[in-house]
């Protein structure tokens, strides 16, 4: 089997394996459960007494204290006859239940019920008064009086359920003598008079009796009876174990969800430029490496990795990050050109106050940038707050930021200063994400996230280069973020002390300038773009672009591109893929000479159809207003145009810092 | 062993080897000792090693008779073709060691010797014997002879396409035929109809042969390799063997006749059917697929893989497909998805990718993967077109192993069967062999005898649903009265005992369900529990309820609660009234819920799925005209907001499509007959609405099939925390 699929059928990208919801769904059920069952069980004892852990039931207050010898003796016989070994023999007062108790049918727990049945009404001596019933006990008030005329409280006076009387009177039958007793609305018998003869008001003995019936029957009509209902005080409880089962899953999660690490990591070393090294003994052809360069610059050959393209190396790390075995190893070989002095704040050494991010300080990686752009950010806003402790409540520290350029790092450094409570103008010399929008299309831009970098501001994740600028442009409108694009920084005067002033130039002409307390340079290293030398003509400079932002736009005209570049080259072709477009490249030299393959050979092909007309040895002797005076290799030409691309090359952003005194 | 290595580097291809070349070559390798008369390898198996005789003498029974090989020869070169299998029988005469080298492997290792041209000169060799003896097995080769075959084969020009690559294009002026030896070619012709060519098919020979333009587009599915017939050869094949190309012709005719036929047959079935899976189903050894209308979307079956091997190895992520799978003898079309988890290829695009060679294939052709030689570079993850390698952290780390080690399904070798398989409900997830089990892929391919991955507990009947006991309810029902006569109220510690017993018995589904050693245990004691998946444990589960029911309404006789007792009677009720609602939930819910879903969706993607289906619906009104967008307005924004909508279409029971007719019915009486073009058009508004309306649907019987679960297991705690206080309680 021959191995190595072309790359074009091999993703870049090797997905890691995440835990779906599926597999986290269950966790910290068990302890859940176990913790919520525990609670069902709190709340019962707490609700009820310890004496619920008894089995078969509570029984009343007043019983509770009994051992179960004390009613079913030694043989756990049940206890009908035992009742009057304590209370006396309390004959009924009717003749018919005498009749049926004598017979042995109705016994004392017939009425009375044991057990779960049992009920009455508990009057303490500090006045409180509560019913019970079935093993539930409800407070009816806690009344500070004694009940006039009763001494000797606490007492007892116990309740018949309705239900009792109906196991033998049919209450539908209005014949029936137990109607006498049983209202329609209580659930218990209003009599009390079964064992005894009820006095009435006028007669004065076993008054405390009476007064304590008389109390109970009001407590039995009561609201507070029709309450007690066993079913609705288990859901209760139930309920509260759900809680406690909830809220041990919710505190689970929440301590499972690993807080990230805080943004301020170190920034990648500046000043210094590393390259890949690779051990080509042990190196194994795994294409890591390959597939984890941004720029492009290791190949596979014959199985073992080499830097192909030393100079698009960008020395931050992603290919030793990814090599498997350390064969790969990133070493110092020089110093950086050109870079900046910079404090570990990020503030320009020599000029205070001026703050620098992103690819101008050295580094290569967008999610660099963006690490770098909210260090600057923090970096100033501490700045303003220096200031402003130094000029104390009298003078006015104006709070504003001045970031130059709309890239990663400006950006993220425009919503970490609005974060922090601090305006942020973001001047731009062409368009938000200039840089990241000339990448070839398509691109995949910030793969793999190390820790911290999903808490950047922007940062995205694995996407092309147009999902992640059409995702910052969403971000920035919705932040409400000033930029102002087309805006190109000529000076920045001023110092740490009295505040900056930036001078700059629009894309109409007309200058302006922009102050704030401090300055963040994100320039990036693209610099700006070179001019052609030929002179323009007024009515033209609206015709000629620096930047291919739409080709659709183009549909159907005739455009010049200048330059052989890669950006030239994939303008050409993206002007070429659409209808109608006559496309005619002019270059100076006499062939290809640089550029990556693919770009040159899909150029080379379309001249070759004839789609595309290339033109070497052109130079650009007049821009007029409908055409273009060229001279090809000595020969003029004129070209009827609408548009024109000029990509010379660029001049570096290393002006701008000069002129603001960085190196 | 020392000697069974060193005997190999006698061999002129791994003579030069150096140091370094030397010990990867122990480090891949595999020793095979065996004993006289033992079986290297038969006809029909997976070719993936060259295999080196060590000591010993090994014969190898050609067709042209047999011949013996003795160290350090080497034999088995037809691992060097893609996707090829053995065409001959190897086996020891005499007690032999063998050193089995992976083919990829060993290009590698080659690739910085002198011995690489040898190999290559070997492997293009291998290449072409492989192809001749692929065409034998077609008509075109049996027509062409042996002799005419390899004079044929000899003059073929090899090429590797990438996925989605341009074979032809039609009307292009046809220059080449090209035979398909590996892959699967999409045909297009320009009127939209799609054929497809698969592994020893030809294509374009007939074109090319009249000298005409080509007929379709020719764009590749997957990998593929493919030997191309220029014209010169194509006309003398045609001067020497007009029957053979006759053959060819009427061959590929009776191809696209069936394919069309197939193309009708199951359109109707659903959005999504053989015919757009068909690179999947080609490739696939062992597919795993998860029957929708069975799945109650509890996500077991992943929770399971991940509990089992550390990190999880299934994700429940796809589309629905609509195959007919045969059943018992039956052919039944079924909504299934096929979620993200290895399926084994016939033709592994991650084994050649790997650099040190952890990927191998055993017998039966099950791809597993060796984590000790892994080193988690990554590349089989970036290889595999079905994403179904993931990295994860080292389960173990040894020092000098890499942090990263590639995962992915190995059939659980380790365990009885599957976990996934094992652990389910309902028994929807399972293992099909397409070329056995999915009865439009032979159909729409054509019959290609192979033997594949033998997939493990495939046992597709009894599975049948969880709840299928209409006979036993009325006997327990009555069991349920009589216990709760007065009689029974006097034995309180019968019943009490009754009852508590059949409690123990429903808590421990627990424990049945979490472990599986318990599972295998119970399946080796009672014959009844052999079906798929876990579905025969779920369904006694729900007997003893009933039964448990039957012993607690004797013990209590519907009294309401006081204390522990109350409230463990209180519990109880709660358990058996959740317990019948999800049994009843998991019978009919699925059903429905696979009539309105597109895809298989987890629960964390749903969020975002609102917000892209109402930027579809105003995404596809933005170019429209008035009347469109009064359409909208009247019609179908109010239908795709109101909140009862979900409710209605649930109780409808109406599929996406039906739904969607009914809309446009809606949409037509709207325009009352006229502008039918009108109507025409708006039917993406029309999707775009239901689609929105379908999402609240599928919300709410997914909750409804999921939200009853923790409830249940709350109160399963709860009855045995206090069954045990009564208890013990009861005892004092």
């Amino acid at each position: 089997m021959t191995p190595a699929t072309s790359s074009s059928s091999r993703r870049r990208r090797a997905e890691h394996a995440r835990a779906s919801s599926d597999v986290r769904r269950r966790r910290g059920w068990l302890l859940a459960a176990t913790l919520g069952s525990a609670g069902v069980l709190a709340a019962l004892l707490f609700r009820d007494g310890a004496r619920t852990l008894a089995s078969p039931g509570p029984v009343g207050p007043p019983h509770a204290v009994v051992a179960c010898a004390g009613c079913h003796g030694d043989s756990g016989a049940p206890a009908r006859t035992t009742c009057t070994t304590c209370h006396a023999g309390h004959p009924s007062t009717r003749p018919a239940h005498r009749a049926l108790a004598a017979q042995g049918t109705l016994t004392c727990t017939v009425c009375h019920g044991g057990h779960q049945a049992e009920s009455g009404v508990l009057f303490e001596s500090n006045g409180a008064v509560s019913i019970y019933r079935g093993g539930v006990q409800h407070a009816v008030v806690a009344a500070a009086r004694a009940l006039p005329g009763v001494q000797g409280l606490p007492a007892y006076v116990p309740l018949i359920a309705r239900d009792r009387c109906e196991r033998c009177h049919d209450t539908r039958d209005e014949g029936d003598g137990a109607l006498a007793c049983l209202s329609d609305t209580a659930p218990f018998a209003l009599c009390f008079d079964e064992h005894r003869r009820v006095a009435t008001a006028t007669v004065s003995a076993p008054a405390r009796r009476d007064a304590l019936v008389e109390r109970a029957r009001a407590v039995a009509q009561g609201p507070a009876a029709r309450n007690l209902s066993g079913a609705a005080a288990n859901a209760l409880v139930v309920l509260f174990g759900i809680g406690v089962a909830g809220l041990v899953v919710v505190v689970d999660r929440r301590r499972r969800r690993v807080a990230p690490p805080s943004v301020r990591a170190t920034p990648p070393p500046l000043g210094v430029r590393r390259l890949p090294v690779i051990d080509a003994a042990r190196c194994l052809g795994c294409h890591a490496c390959v597939d984890a360069c941004p720029y492009d610059a290791l190949v596979v050959r014959r199985y073992v990795a080499v830097l192909a393209r030393p100079d698009e190396c960008c020395g931050a790390g992603p290919c030793q990050t990814a090599c498997p075995n350390g064969s790969l190893e990133l070493l110092t070989s020089g110093a950086a050109a050109e870079a900046p002095r910079l404090s570990s704040e990020l503030e320009a050494v020599n000029r205070p106050g001026i703050f620098l991010a992103g690819d101008v300080t050295g580094g290569a990686l967008v999610r660099h940038a963006l690490r770098q752009g909210v260090l600057a950010a923090h970096a100033a806003a501490a700045h303003v707050e220096r200031r402003r402790r130094e000029h104390g409540p009298a003078g006015a520290v104006d709070d504003q930021l001045v970031i130059i350029g709309a890239g990663p790092a400006g950006l993220a450094a425009a919503l970490t200063a609005q974060e922090l409570g601090l305006r942020a103008v973001v001047l731009e010399q062409s368009r938000l994400a200039a840089s990241i929008v000339s990448f070839s299309r398509g691109k995949r831009v910030l793969d793999a996230a190390g820790d911290a970098d999903e808490r950047l501001p922007l940062f995205v994740g694995d996407v092309t280069k147009e999902e992640l600028v059409a995702r910052w442009q969403r971000t920035i409108r919705v932040a409400r973020l000033e930029v102002r694009e087309g805006v190109r920084v000529l000076d920045i005067t001023g110092d740490a002390r009295a505040g900056f002033r930036v001078r700059a130039e629009c894309a109409t002409g007309t200058g302006s300038s922009v102050s704030g307390t401090a300055v963040i340079l994100a320039v990036g290293t693209r610099g700006t773009p070179r001019e052609l030398d030929a002179p323009v003509a007024p009515e033209a400079s609206a015709k000629v672009h620096y930047e291919l932002s739409d080709a659709r736009a183009f549909a159907g005209r005739r455009a010049v591109v200048v330059g052989l570049g890669d950006v030239a080259m994939e303008t050409a072709l993206a002007l070429a893929a659409q209808p109608g477009t006559d496309v005619t490249v002019l270059h100076r030299g006499s062939g290809f000479r640089r550029g990556k393959q693919r770009n040159i050979d899909a150029l080379a092909a379309l001249v070759a159809r004839g789609r595309v007309r290339l033109v070497f040895e052109a130079r650009v002797e007049r821009v007029g207003r409908a055409t273009l005076e060229v001279s090809a290799a000595g020969k003029p030409l004129a070209l009827a145009f609408d548009a024109l691309f000029v990509h010379v090359g660029r001049i570096a952003a290393g002006d701008l810092l000069a002129q603001t005194g960085m190196r | 062993m020392a000697d069974g290595v060193d005997g190999a580097f006698r061999s002129p291809l791994l003579a030069g080897l150096d140091a370094r070349g030397r010990a990867d070559v122990r480090a891949m390798a595999r020793v095979r000792r065996l004993a006289a008369g033992a079986v290297v390898f038969g006809p029909g198996d997976p070719a993936d090693a060259l295999c080196f005789v060590t000591s010993g003498a090994i014969l190898l029974e050609t067709p042209r008779g047999a011949r013996e090989l003795g160290a350090p020869e080497h034999f088995g070169g037809e691992a060097l073709a893609t996707g090829a299998r053995r065409t001959t029988r190897a086996f020891a005469r005499v007690p032999s060691t063998l050193l089995e080298v992976p083919a990829a492997a060993l290009e590698r290792i080659l690739a910085r010797t002198a011995a690489a041209a040898s190999l290559a000169r070997e492997s293009a060799a291998a290449r072409r014997q492989a192809l001749a003896a692929l065409l034998l097995e077609t008509p075109f080769g049996l027509a062409l002879g042996e002799a005419a075959l390899e004079r044929f084969v000899a003059l073929l020009r090899e090429e590797r396409s990438p996925p989605g690559a341009r074979l032809f294009v039609a009307s292009e002026p046809a220059l080449a035929g090209y035979i398909v030896a590996s892959g699967l070619v999409e045909l297009v012709t320009t009127s939209g109809d799609k054929t497809y060519a698969a592994r020893g098919d030809v294509i374009g020979l007939e074109a090319t042969l009249a000298r005409d333009a080509y007929g379709s587009t020719a764009v590749t599915l997957g990998e593929a390799v493919l030997w191309a017939i220029s014209s010169q050869v194509a006309r003398e094949l045609a001067d020497a063997h007009p029957a053979a190309v006759a053959r060819v012709e009427g061959a590929s005719r009776a191809r696209q006749a069936q394919q069309q036929r197939v193309a009708r047959a199951v359109h109707g079935h659903g959005t999504r059917h053989v015919l757009h899976e068909l690179e999947r189903l080609d490739s696939a050894g062992s597919l795993l697929a998860i029957e929708l209308d069975r799945c109650v979307r509890c996500g077991e079956c992943a929770r399971a893989c991940a509990d089992t091997h550390g990190t999880p190895r299934l994700e429940r992520r796809g589309d629905k497909v609509v195959l007919a799978l045969t059943t018992d003898g039956a052919v039944t079309p079924r909504a299934l998805l096929f979620p993200q988890a290895c399926q084994h290829c016939k033709v592994p695009a991650c084994l050649p990718e790997c650099p040190t060679g952890a990927i191998s294939r055993d017998a039966s052709g099950a791809v597993e993967l060796d984590q000790d030689l892994c080193t988690g570079c990554g590349a089989c993850a970036k290889a595999c077109p079905w994403d179904a390698i993931r990295l994860a952290p080292r389960p173990s780390n040894p020092p000098g192993a890499s942090a990263l080690v590639a995962t992915k399904c190995d059939l659980c070798r380790g365990s009885a069967a599957p976990a996934c398989i094992d652990v389910c409900p309902s028994g929807a997830i399972l293992r099909l062999d397409p070329e056995r089990d999915v009865v439009e892929l032979g159909a729409a391919l054509g019959r290609r005898p192979r033997s594949a991955v033998a997939p493990r507990w495939q046992a597709f009947g009894g599975g049948s649903r969880v709840i299928a006991f209409a006979a036993v309810v009325p006997p327990i029902a009555a069991l349920a009265a009589s216990g709760a006569s007065a009689r029974a109220a006097q034995h309180p510690v019968v019943t009490g005992v009754a009852a508590g017993v059949a409690c123990l018995v429903l808590l421990a589904h627990a424990g049945i369900r979490r472990s599986a050693r318990t599972r295998a245990w119970l399946r080796r004691r009672v014959s009844g529990l052999q079906a798929r998946g876990a579905a025969p444990f779920v369904r006694w589960h729900v007997i003893s309820g009933v039964l448990a029911a039957a012993a607690v309404v004797a013990h209590t006789r519907f009294a309401a609660g006081q204390g522990v007792a109350g409230a463990l009677t209180f519990t109880f009720w709660g358990l058996a009234l959740s317990g019948g609602l999800g049994a009843a939930v998991y019978r009919v819910l699925p059903a429905r819920l696979t009539r309105l879903e597109r895809r298989g969706t987890l629960p964390e993607e749903r969020g975002g799925e609102r917000e892209a289906l109402e930027q579809r619906l105003y995404g596809s009104l933005t170019a429209q005209d008035t009347a469109a967008k009064e359409l909208a307005r009247l019609v179908l924004l109010p239908y795709a907001r109101a909140w009862c909508g979900p409710l209605a279409l649930v109780a409808s029971g109406r599929s996406l499509r039906e739904e969607q007719a009914a809309l446009t019915a809606r949409v037509a009486l709207l325009f009352e007959g006229r502008k039918s073009e009108r109507v025409a058009a708006s039917a993406e508004l029309v999707h775009a609405a239901v689609a929105l309306r379908a999402l609240g649907a599928r919300r709410c019987l997914e909750t409804a099939l999921a939200a009853w679960l923790p409830l249940h297991v709350l109160l399963a705690a709860a009855l045995g925390l206090l069954l045990a206080v009564h208890v013990v309680g009861a005892l004092r």
